[in-house]
């Protein structure tokens, strides 16, 4: 359970919450303090070695068909305790802000989200590595 | 006088012969060790040192689990470890990684973001144990549980000495 925890890509600090304000209202920027925050840090740089780079990463990644679903189907992203559209915006805002900043970038919809994080993925690593290997030959600008 | 000396002679070689004299210093070097124990400087520092004063803002004893930003923690307070609510204790390194939840100051009853930072590199405090675990998952959900050590994120390896509390700002 640990490991999983901190191999995870998107590995969120979800709290469900029963007094604690409710993730509809709150921002993406607030929802990824309380639910990400905790393993990805401030700047989502993480920790080399357990929590994957955010940044100048994500962006990339997001290009990628496979890199897009990868994305919604992530264990930390796909058992956030938020709702499908909580989840969409929360995306919407992290890829490009964690950059570069996509060219194309057609916004998570609920639906979408939805569907990926109910499909969660079960071997991370090797799909992550599959991916990262295809960023690493894509121009960054 | 020679009788004197002779009697003097004798008590004294008896009393050598009985007494050891390392064992009268050692015993007489134990008393003044712990007649003077109440007399030394840490002793008199720890008793006259004031509970840790709560922030401006805040109201409470930050050594008590009764403490506003205690809402979610479980584990020993560093304020009660040489540490305080918001710093490590000298030795150990606080988790990068952290338990983010959010907690209501009863003064302004707001909501505010808290990351419970584990204290780590030392073997376990023992002092101050808490455990609130308001909003806390079973281990489970290990990314919303509490009960994880997480430790494992620092260099020094997953020594758990004891948890901090930091206001990282206004939730919403």
């Amino acid at each position: 359970m640990i490991a999983s925890l901190a191999i995870g890509a998107v590995a969120p600090v979800g709290l469900s919450a029963t007094n604690a304000p409710d993730p509809e209202t709150l921002s993406p920027q607030m929802n990824y303090i309380l639910q990400c925050q905790g393993c990805h840090l401030a700047d989502g740089s993480g920790m080399r070695g357990k929590v994957p780079d955010l940044r100048g990463k994500l962006g990339l990644i997001a290009q990628l068909p496979e890199g897009r679903a990868y994305i919604g189907r992530v264990p930390g992203v796909a058992n956030a305790h938020l709702t499908d559209a909580q989840l969409a915006r929360l995306l919407n805002w992290l890829v490009p802000a964690m950059g570069p900043a996509p060219k194309r970038f057609a916004p998570y919809s609920a639906a979408e989200v939805g569907t990926l994080r109910r499909n969660r993925l079960q071997e991370i690593r090797a799909v992550r590595e599959h991916i990262l290997a295809q960023t690493a030959t894509m121009p960054t600008r | 006088m020679n009788r004197i000396d002779r009697v003097a002679e004798y008590l004294a070689r008896q009393a050598a012969r009985r007494l050891s004299r390392r064992g009268f210093i050692g015993r007489l070097g134990a008393a003044i060790t712990i007649g003077a124990a109440p007399l030394l400087p840490v002793a008199r520092s720890i008793a006259a040192t004031p509970p840790t004063p709560a922030q401006p803002g805040e109201k409470g004893d930050p050594a008590s689990c009764d403490y506003w930003r205690y809402c979610a923690i479980d584990g020993f307070l560093c304020s009660c470890c040489g540490g305080s609510a918001s710093s490590c204790p000298p030795g150990t390194e606080p988790s990068p990684i952290t338990w983010i939840g959010t907690c209501r100051n009863p003064v302004d009853d707001k909501d505010y973001v808290v990351s419970y930072n584990d204290c780590c590199g030392k073997s376990a405090c023992g002092r101050c144990e808490c455990t609130r675990n308001e909003r806390d998952m079973p281990v489970y959900q290990p990314s919303a549980a509490n009960d994880l050590d997480w430790c494992l994120g620092t260099q020094n390896g997953v020594v758990y000495n004891c948890s901090t509390a930091v206001v990282l700002g206004p939730s919403g």
